[in-house]
C-alpha cells in the first residue's frame, strides 16, 4: 500500500515535470518558430515608420512581448499574423506619440528613407524612387500593398492582419497598385520625351 | 510566355483580382525577360517588390541583441527571485526559533510540576496541607467582602434626601415638583 503510494507520487511529479515542460515554449523552440518572422516584422514596421532604427527597435518590441507570451502562444491559430498585428499596432502607436512628432520634425524624414544603408547602396535609382512612391501612399495602401505585394501574403492572412473585408482589401490594393503605376508611367513618358 | 497573356494578367492585377500563383508569374516574367518599352513601368514595379522583398532585412546582429535583451530580462527576473528566496528562508529560520524556544519554555514548565513525591499518603498530606492554605486565603477574601455592606448603610443614609423635597414643595411649581420626585424616585429606586 505505502509503496503504491511513493509509485504513484513520483508519477504525478515526473508527468507534471513533462507537461510543464512540453507546454512551456523554449528559447530553441522560440529561435526556430517565431524569429523568423523577424525581417517579415521589421519590412512592414520600416515600410509604416519610414526609419530604418526605429524598425528595428518595434521589432525587437514585438519579440520580446513574444517571448513573454511564450506559454500561451499555442492558442493562436496563426502566430505570424499575431506577430503581425502587434507590430502594426505598435508602429501606430508610435506614429501618434508626442516623441514622433519630435523626431520628425528634427530629422526632416525624407519618404524613402527606410533602408538601412546597405540595402540603400544596393537599390537603383528607380527602385528607390518607386520606394519613396510608395512609402508617399496613404497608411492602408501602403500596408495592404507591403503585405500582398512584397511579402505575398494571402488575402485572408491580410483581412486577419488589417481587420479589412476581403473587397475592401481588393479595392485598396487596386488603387495603390494603379497609383504607383500611373506615376511610373508619368516618369517614363518625361524620360522619352526628353531623348 | 507571350505578350498577351502577361497584359491580361497586368491589367487583372492592376484590378486586384489576380491571385498569389498569377502574380508570381508576373514576377518571374519580369525578372528574367526583356521587355518592350511600353511595359517598363510594370517591370520596374515587380522588380521593386522582389528587391524589397530580398534586401530589407533586420541588422545581421539582431537575434544576438535580442539574445542578450533576453538574458538582461531574465537575470532581473532571477534577482527578484532571489529576493524571495531570501524572504521565504529567513521567515523559515525564525519560525523554527521560535518554536524551539516555546519548546524549551513548555519543557521547563513540566519540569517544575513533576511530581517529586516517593510516598503517596506524603503526597496526601501535602494536598490536603495546600489545600487548606487555598481555603484560608478565601476565607479571608470573603470577610472582606463583607464591607459590602456598609454600602447598603451608605444607601439608607441617601434616603435623608426624601427631606428635600419638603423644602422643593413650598419653592417649585407643582409640575417641577412631579419631574424632581419622579427623578428622585427613579434615583432611590
Amino acid at each position: 500500500m505505502e509503496k503504491n503510494d511513493r509509485k504513484n507520487f513520483l508519477y504525478f511529479v515526473i508527468t507534471g515535470c513533462v507537461v510543464r515542460h512540453t507546454s512551456v515554449m523554449d528559447l530553441e523552440e522560440f529561435r526556430n518558430q517565431v524569429l523568423p518572422f523577424k525581417d517579415r516584422l521589421y519590412r512592414l514596421a520600416g515600410r509604416m515608420l519610414n526609419h530604418h532604427e526605429e524598425a528595428m527597435d518595434v521589432t525587437q518590441d514585438v519579440m520580446i512581448k513574444l517571448w513573454n507570451l511564450r506559454d500561451d502562444l499555442d492558442n493562436y491559430r496563426n502566430l505570424e499574423a499575431f506577430a503581425m498585428v502587434m507590430t502594426k499596432n505598435m508602429c501606430l502607436d508610435r506614429l501618434k506619440s508626442k516623441r514622433w512628432q519630435e523626431i520628425s520634425l528634427k530629422q526632416e524624414m525624407v519618404p524613402g528613407f527606410m533602408s538601412s544603408p546597405e540595402a540603400q547602396s544596393e537599390m537603383s535609382d528607380t527602385i528607390r524612387f518607386i520606394n519613396k512612391l510608395v512609402n508617399r501612399l496613404p497608411e492602408k495602401q501602403k500596408i495592404i500593398m507591403q503585405l500582398r505585394d512584397i511579402e505575398q501574403l494571402e488575402y485572408e492572412a491580410i483581412a486577419e492582419i488589417t481587420g479589412l473585408s476581403l473587397n475592401n482589401i481588393r479595392v485598396i490594393l487596386s488603387r495603390a497598385r494603379k497609383k504607383v503605376r500611373d506615376e511610373l508611367i508619368k516618369v517614363n513618358s518625361y524620360e522619352f520625351s526628353k531623348n | 510566355m507571350n505578350f498577351q497573356r502577361i497584359n491580361k494578367l497586368l491589367e487583372k492585377y492592376y484590378d486586384g483580382e489576380t491571385s498569389l500563383a498569377e502574380e508570381k508569374d508576373l514576377r518571374s516574367f519580369f525578372e528574367t525577360e526583356e521587355v518592350p518599352r511600353n511595359l517598363k513601368f510594370a517591370r520596374d514595379q515587380f522588380r521593386f517588390y522582389s528587391r524589397s522583398y530580398r534586401q530589407e532585412h533586420t541588422d545581421e546582429d539582431f537575434e544576438d541583441k535580442f539574445l542578450e535583451k533576453l538574458r538582461h530580462l531574465d537575470t532581473v527576473a532571477l534577482r527578484s527571485n532571489r529576493r524571495t528566496w531570501m524572504f521565504m528562508i529567513s521567515s523559515a529560520v525564525a519560525s523554527i526559533v521560535i518554536l524551539i524556544t516555546l519548546f524549551f519554555h513548555f519543557n521547563m514548565f513540566t519540569r517544575n510540576i513533576e511530581d517529586t513525591m516517593s510516598n503517596p499518603e506524603t503526597a496526601y498530606n501535602e494536598a490536603k496541607k495546600v489545600m487548606y492554605f487555598v481555603s484560608e486565603k478565601f476565607n479571608k477574601g470573603t470577610g472582606q467582602l463583607q464591607a459590602v455592606g456598609t454600602f447598603n448603610k451608605g444607601l439608607e443614609n441617601a434616603r435623608s434626601i426624601g427631606q428635600f423635597d419638603v423644602g422643593m414643595e413650598e419653592a417649585s411649581r407643582i409640575n417641577e415638583y412631579n419631574k424632581m420626585s419622579k427623578y428622585i424616585n427613579n434615583l432611590a429606586d
